[in-house]
């Protein structure tokens, strides 16, 4: 109504100007999507002259005099000013401002303006979230969101990395947010998501904003918004990319000579010590390496293998040297009077980094809106995605193609890769488990969900909607090893596995929502939600060995031997009934109040423990709106929010409360008894892990938001957190499950945006965050710490704890490395109580905590006209990663590390002789900062577009992981997936050209 | 305004409509809900049985935890070349409140316990519509809860008793005196002599004459020697058991359901249904395959050479005594016919497949008469701690002394297979004449008569006779005798440590008898008697395990001396 308003009395004024003065017209159209905008307000600065652009976007304006400033502004976009030099057309581009303050974002059950949200919830666009071009969603978050910290955990193609929301605060179970795909929860894991189909992506990350999803909140909420159609012709977009990744560097490991060396070095060390008694051990160095023969430390294939100049790097064998990466997604978005539309189609290919592995996706995405009559709109928003991922069952693959001997022969003469090349059935070639059919494992996924919703509108203050969103998906996998995979290496028969899991959900919400202004100082917004939801998963697994032919692979489980068989099945079923209230009260457009309660039920609970309350409230200040601060004309907003509020968290396992039993063994003459005991004691008590958090935090923009931020500290609480405690086994149990244990998570969140540069050609914003989180382990069950899980009262929650190394025994410390019965070459630990020995109790430290200290992102943006470049980075500092290939074990090839190890003649060296190996020498600091991104694009002009036929085309090109800087030289490893338990690949690089088409 | 009606009706029927929309129903997992059935409550007594089973059998510890806590450490027994469990032959401090086969089987039996009283709890209310199968199911979770507090009280003193089925966590824990636990033994197998059939439905399962011989036993040990005489001597009378006539008969593996067998704990050669399997067969062998000619193979078993007899169980048979032969394997046959044909290609005297290849006789030869055999002289090569192929009892070491006839297992589908299938025997009739025995000697006005009488029915079949003319005169009966009896004719039966520490005799006995001394020509006089040496009063109890101690909210006392 304002704008109109507004636009009526501009209209006015250029009718009663336009005679003293000349005409200027132009176009106003969006940076980004290239489409015109209409009723942006274009005003000659200084005076009250102005007017609004049209439903084309075309305006037309009078000017009096030439070297006027005109002023284009639009919400959510940055304002733009011309000088007018007396031409007579100006064609404008505006662009979209991410942080305006009066951006309307999702907060969950209903949107809200940017300026009226008192929680904390940050919003990311669609278009921030595309432009990396991430295969994966969540992946693109990283370094976007204070507070948000994102790590790949596995290097398979089509694998979600792990997500984290203001820490870690449950120690058994998962810390994974919530995830909300318009408006209803899914069953997570967003493989099949394509990011060009997603509006924005919402964060809410305490309390007080996550509380109204109660019980699912604790770990977070990300909320995604997929794009809808909007009134107007059909617009076709095409979208494609192809991409080449390739490893930024292998892993240094061992060349022929050099392992030989390391085995000549090995078998010194031998001599030097072969006597029973240590105490006659030589002086390292007093053998001469001259004295041993090259065949005293080889065996005679490898010997042989070595004068014929063998040196098989596995890695050249099995990695992809470029792996190929495509993506096409075709669109069509508009509408008319009753319904509108965005329909799109996605192929992703995606190649991994080790031969044979892939991914590849389909989606369907199809978002309807359908305005019945006046007052009731149905709107469907649903996907369907199918995708096929083969993977390897890499823990063989990876260590033997790490460390295994350069002198094993790769392949045959006839080209088939060798099975035993070392001839000491120690090492099975790793080459079998990507050569021809030995290995498959193939997991297919078919999902469908959505929400079916409809709006009813009693009145324009009350509305009803109704939301069914059900969810299909249903996962096959199968698997084949055959016999000369490494994972069978030592059974000599072929593996076979069939797993089907089918998931099934559905979630019904009724939602009634009310708004309203009362003397136009008194804004309520009040929401009621009941709603129900239901998943089940059941699954299949089928599993047989020594299927008589290769061919049959998991096909035929029949066939295969009757005694390895296995066989098993599950279903399971949880139900969740959920009452919620909210209201959001304005007063004045200063004072902001939100209060939430819900009330959630959960099957798994015993009766009388099904329900529980969660209450949440939160208040802001507007302090820029106050009178005070109102001729302070370079403060645009300034507004404090304190929030608190309670979450929840269920994660037990259905059916927990009554107590499972075990199957046991048991026959009577011959003949089988079926036999269950009790196994876990069955809990009545059982409830939530529930997180109470506040959050303190300012919001600002400054210079009409030329800079623009948010500061959070908060301080969270999980109580009654799920731990199994250990009871004396004369009970019959030897632990039960209890709500015993208690973490707390304290932290600050900065960020910070802004314009560097706004002119005509030049536009440069940065966006900067800052995250800082401490968590700590307050409780546990039997009140001490827990050495056997690592936790320790008082310390974070995950910690790498064993000794601590302290560099290498030098030759002069001969006499004080045999009090530890080390010698001088070997790892050096601190003897942390000084009683001259190293043991498991007392000189175990906590070496650091596996979840970073801090993270943070910087986005840079920068364009001039057409052509636009940006960077993203990303940093996760203070964490350490056990880096399990840090090994230097006796037979195998060393890896991981540079050369400089240890031997007499090189008593300098930074790293321990080859033999002495614990785990404690692999946690090293992880801390790293990635340029995660660089992309340039250009936009074709309107008339060089046109003149092809279509209406806007962009093309880019855009590198990943260009750079990464960490602070241990991980010789090629990524940091992230260094600790991973299998997936230790090399950093990715990865080279992307793309176009858009718009027609 | 009709559509808003509609609308409005529809929230409210979400609104009404779910009062049991929470409800768990359970499909899939079994939980304790399942013992509500009268099918289910027999899977909880079946898991009850299986305790005896697991805890003698290859689920707990390698399989040797509850052989080595019954047979390790007493006069007849001792400890073979290999296995962690030789240590408790010699009573070093390696037992200890954190040894993990004393924990394995602590923890065992107590799940056993919850089992039991699970049952015990349920069967009443579960089985009301047939009173009968109630008592029944109820008699044979009480028989077996007795069992296994008595198992308990043995081996650890004063142990922690509960009755009832454990429904929400304790953390506290009891010592309850030894005499109060052995009342409420005596109680349940009262109920279950009471409740229990005289036929049990299947082999394994107990019926009320399995019951009073337990009592019998119990009684004894609780030195009521007048009450036990009479249970003993009810079952012996009025029981449907008789004594196999041949000693050696009754370990045949195929005779396991044989008429003396009153219980025995089931195992099954079925890997499908038994994957544990009794380990039995290969922890009472020595090195036969270390003799030439012989190789390992599935009729002679896999020796895992955990257990060897002493000198002094060897020497207590006469050379009449059906039962040496019975129990102890002491030929292996030449079953390698490539080293014997490497043997005759280098122009040596024939041997033949099936010839005796190595040979433990009882008593010892001279050089002279074992050079008689191609064999004895040819001796071994490169197998030093064999030094003939007839070897003599002095000649014994930790690797060859006679094995076992009673558990070997040549049915196996391969020799390296652990899990054997032969059932471990709880009680069998001829125990039931020595318990009978011992008490009519030993009660307040002692009846030798009878107490020889029973005695010397052991005996004559034992010596294969019918008159008790032909045996050795025995002329009263008395502990020692009894022992040196049930040495002889239960040993390898897991009965041992039991009989000694029931009786106060293990720090005596093993004092005299424990351990071994080799003198192999080219050893000096190996001895290992570090167990008779170690032994002290405290060790006729094992440490209560570490874990109990520190998980027991209340102060849980270890046994003096650990």
């Amino acid at each position: 109504m304002k704008k109109i308003f507004l636009t009526m009395i501009c209209m006015c004024m250029v009718l009663l100007n336009y005679a003293q003065s000349k005409e200027v017209t132009g176009i106003v159209t969006d940076q980004a999507t290239g489409e015109t905008i209409p009723g942006v307000n274009v005003v000659v600065k200084g005076t009250t002259n102005g007017t609004v652009t049209n439903i084309d976007g075309k305006y037309s304006i009078n000017v009096s005099k030439t070297n006027a400033t005109l002023l284009f502004s639009f919400v959510g976009y940055a304002p733009q000013e011309f000088v007018y030099n007396g031409q007579g057309k100006l064609d404008v581009v505006l662009v979209t401002d991410a942080l305006t303050v009066d951006e309307v974002i999702v907060v969950g059950y209903g949107s809200q303006k940017k300026s009226d949200v008192t929680g904390a919830v940050s919003s990311v666009k669609g278009s921030f979230i595309n432009e990396t071009k991430e295969a994966n969603v969540m992946a693109a978050l990283a370094g976007k969101v204070a507070g948000v910290d994102v790590s790949l955990k596995s290097g398979q193609p089509g694998s979600s990395p792990e997500i984290l929301i203001r820490g870690r605060s449950s120690l058994s179970y998962s810390n994974a947010p919530l995830v909300v795909v318009d408006g209803i929860p899914t069953s997570g894991g967003l493989e099949d998501i394509n990011s060009e189909d997603i509006k924005s992506m919402e964060i809410l990350k305490d309390a007080s904003s996550a509380a109204i999803y109660g019980a699912r909140g604790a770990n977070g909420v990300i909320i995604i918004t997929t794009k809808r159609g909007k009134k107007g012709k059909p617009t076709f977009t095409y979208d494609a990319y192809f991409g080449i990744s390739s490893p930024t560097n292998k892993a240094k490991v061992q060349s022929a000579d050099e392992y030989v060396g390391h085995l000549l070095e090995k078998e010194r060390k031998n001599r030097e010590e072969s006597d029973s008694d240590r105490a006659n051990w030589l002086t390292p160095g007093s053998v001469s390496l001259n004295d041993i023969d090259v065949q005293d430390v080889l065996t005679e294939q490898q010997y042989d293998a070595y004068t014929s100049g063998v040196d098989t790097d596995f890695q050249d064998e099995i990695f992809r040297n470029q792996s190929f990466q495509q993506n096409h997604r075709f669109g069509v978005t508009g509408g008319g009077d009753v319904t509108r539309y965005a329909v799109s189609m996605n192929y992703l290919k995606q190649e991994g980094t080790m031969k044979t592995t892939d991914y590849e996706r389909y989606t369907l995405r199809t978002n309807f809106d359908i305005d019945v009559t006046d007052r009731l709109k149905i709107s469907l928003s649903q996907q369907v995605g199918y995708s096929e991922s083969n993977l390897l069952d890499d823990t063989g693959i990876v260590y033997s193609m790490y460390t295994g001997s350069p002198l094993a022969r790769a392949y045959n003469e006839d080209g088939t890769p060798t099975l035993d090349p070392l001839k000491d059935g120690n090492f099975r070639n790793p080459i079998n488990d990507i050569y021809g059919n030995q290995h498959e494992n193939l997991r297919k996924t078919f999902r469908y969900f959505g929400n079916i919703s409809a709006t009813y509108k009693f009145t324009d203050d009350l509305k009803y909607i109704l939301n069914v969103g059900p969810e299909f998906k249903s996962s096959q996998t199968g698997q084949f090893n055959n016999a000369n995979t490494t994972k069978r290496a030592n059974f000599g028969t072929s593996l076979a596995r069939k797993e089907n899991e089918f998931e099934t959900s559905y979630t019904v919400e009724n939602i009634l929502q009310f708004n309203k202004t009362f003397n136009e100082i008194h804004k309520l917004d009040a929401t009621l939600l009941f709603s129900v939801q239901e998943s089940n998963y059941e699954e299949t697994v089928a599993e047989g060995q020594g299927i008589p032919s290769d061919s049959q692979k998991y096909n035929r489980l029949q066939d295969s031997k009757t005694e390895n068989r296995v066989i098993e099945s599950t279903n399971t079923r949880t139900r969740w009934e959920s009452y919620m209230a909210r209201f959001n009260y304005t007063l004045n457009d200063k004072y902001l109040f939100t209060f939430t309660g819900r009330y959630d039920g959960s099957s798994k609970l015993s009766e009388g423990n099904k329900y529980e309350f969660f209450p949440s409230g939160s208040v802001a200040w507007k302090i820029g709106n106050e009178d005070f601060l109102a001729n302070v004309e370079a403060l645009d907003n300034l507004k404090l929010r304190l929030g608190y509020g309670t979450v929840g968290r269920n994660p037990i396992d259905p059916y927990s409360t009554y107590g499972e039993l075990k199957a046991v063994e048991g026959s009577f003459d011959n003949q089988e008894a079926v036999s269950y005991r009790p196994d876990e004691l069955p809990n009545s008590e059982l409830s939530w892990e529930v997180t109470t958090t506040y959050n303190l935090a300012v919001d600002f923009a400054l210079w009409q938001n030329r800079l623009n931020g948010s500061i959070d500290v908060y301080k969270g609480k999980t109580t009654d957190l799920l731990l199994d405690r250990l009871i004396p086994i004369t009970s019959g149990y030897k632990q039960v499950l209890e709500n015993v244990g208690e973490t707390e998570n304290r932290g600050i969140e900065i960020t910070l945006g802004g314009d560097v540069i706004r002119s005509k050609d030049w536009r440069w914003s940065l966006d900067l965050n800052f995250s800082h989180n401490k968590n700590e382990i307050k409780k546990l069950s039997g009140g001490g710490d827990d050495v056997g899980n690592k936790w320790f009262v008082g310390r974070p929650l995950q910690v790498a704890y064993d000794w601590k190394y302290d560099g290498v025994w030098r030759l002069n410390q001969l006499a004080e490395a045999e009090k530890y019965l080390a010698r001088p070459g070997d790892a050096r630990y601190v003897d942390q109580n000084g009683d001259e020995t190293l043991n498991d109790d007392d000189d175990r430290v906590i070496l650091g905590q596996l979840d970073p200290k801090w993270i943070g992102g910087l986005t840079s943006r920068l364009s001039y006209k057409n052509l636009d470049f940006t960077v993203v980075a990303s940093t996760r500092q203070g964490h350490v990663v056990k880096h399990d290939l840090r090994i230097q074990p006796g037979n195998t090839r060393r890896v991981g590390l540079s050369g400089d190890y240890w031997t007499p003649e090189n008593d300098g060296a930074e790293f321990p002789r080859y033999t002495r190996n614990t785990d404690a020498y692999k946690t090293v600091d992880a801390s790293s900062v990635r340029i995660r991104n660089i992309t340039l694009g250009y936009n074709f002009t309107n008339e060089m577009a046109h003149k092809i036929g279509v209406q806007k085309i962009r093309m880019y090109a855009n590198v990943q992981n260009p750079w990464l800087f960490s602070s241990f030289d991980f010789d090629g490893f990524d940091p992230d997936t260094a600790g991973a338990a299998d997936s230790k690949i090399p950093t990715l690089r990865t080279v992307i050209v793309g176009l858009n088409v718009t027609f | 305004m009709k559509k808003l009606n509609i609308l409005l009706i529809l929230f409210a029927l979400f609104l009404v409509s779910c009062d049991d929309y929470l409800d768990e129903e359970v499909s899939g997992p079994l939980t304790t809900n399942v013992y509500d059935t009268p099918e289910g409550i027999q899977f909880g007594l079946n898991a009850a049985y299986s305790t005896l089973p697991t805890v003698m059998g290859g689920s707990t510890r390698n399989g040797e935890a509850g052989w080595a806590l019954t047979t390790l450490g007493t006069d007849v027994y001792t400890n073979g070349r290999d296995g962690g469990i030789r240590n408790f032959d010699k009573y070093t401090d390696w037992i200890d409140p954190s040894n993990s086969y004393i924990e394995a089987v602590w923890e065992e039996f107590y799940r056993g316990i919850n089992t039991a009283n699970t049952v015990i709890a349920k069967a009443p209310s579960t089985l009301a519509s047939n009173p009968d199968e109630a008592k029944n199911v109820e008699g044979q979770a009480r028989f077996l809860r007795a069992y296994f507090y008595y198992w308990l009280v043995r081996q650890f003193g004063p142990v922690h008793y509960t009755a009832t089925e454990t429904t929400a966590p304790e953390t506290e824990a009891n010592r309850t005196a030894v005499e109060e636990i052995y009342k409420h033994i005596v109680t349940d197998l009262e109920y279950a002599i009471e409740n229990l059939p005289a036929e049990a439905a299947i082999r394994g399962k107990v019926n009320n004459w399995a019951a009073k011989t337990v009592l019998a036993d119990v009684l004894l040990a609780m030195k009521e020697y007048d009450r036990a005489a009479q249970v003993a001597e009810d079952v012996i009378a009025n029981g449907p058991y008789n004594l196999v006539p041949n000693y050696a008969d009754m370990w045949n593996v195929d005779n396991e359901g044989n008429s003396e067998f009153i219980w025995s704990a089931q195992f099954t050669e079925d890997e499908l249904i038994d994957g544990g399997g009794n380990y039995a067969h290969m922890l009472f062998l020595s090195s036969y395959d270390s003799g030439k000619f012989v190789l390992r193979d599935t009729e002679n078993g896999r020796p895992w050479k955990r257990f060897r007899p002493t000198k002094y169980l060897l020497e207590l048979y006469d050379d009449e005594d059906t039962r040496y032969d019975g129990t102890f394997k002491t030929v292996w046959y030449a079953n390698d016919p490539e080293e014997i044909d490497e043997f005759i290609a280098d122009g040596k005297d024939a041997v033949a497949v099936g010839d005796t290849a190595l040979w433990l006789p009882k008593h010892a030869m001279t050089n002279e008469d074992r050079d008689k055999y191609i064999i004895g002289r040819e001796g071994l090569k490169g197998k030093t701690y064999l030094d003939r192929q007839i070897v003599n009892p002095n000649e014994y070491n930790d690797r060859i002394y006679p094995a076992t006839n009673k558990w070997i297992q040549p049915n196996r589908p391969d020799v390296n297979y652990t899990q054997g299938g032969r059932d471990f025997v709880v009680y069998r009739l001829a125990e039931v004449y020595l318990i009978a025995s011992e008490a009519n000697a030993l009660k307040a006005s002692p009846d030798q008569t009878k107490a020889l009488n029973f005695l010397n029915e052991v005996r004559k079949r034992a010596y294969n006779t019918t008159n008790v003319s032909d045996l050795p005169v025995i002329s009263s009966v008395d502990l020692d005798v009894i022992l040196e009896e049930r040495a002889k004719e239960l040993a390898q039966e897991g009965k041992r440590w039991f009989d000694l520490v029931t009786r106060g005799k293990l720090v005596e006995r093993v004092q005299l008898y424990g351990g071994y001394i080799d003198n192999l020509p080219g050893y000096s006089s190996r001895t290992n008697r570090e167990g008779s040496t170690n032994i002290r009063d405290y060790h006729a109890r094992r440490p209560i395990p570490q874990s109990q101690i520190d998980r027991s909210t209340n102060e849980y006392p270890q046994n003096p001396g650990y």
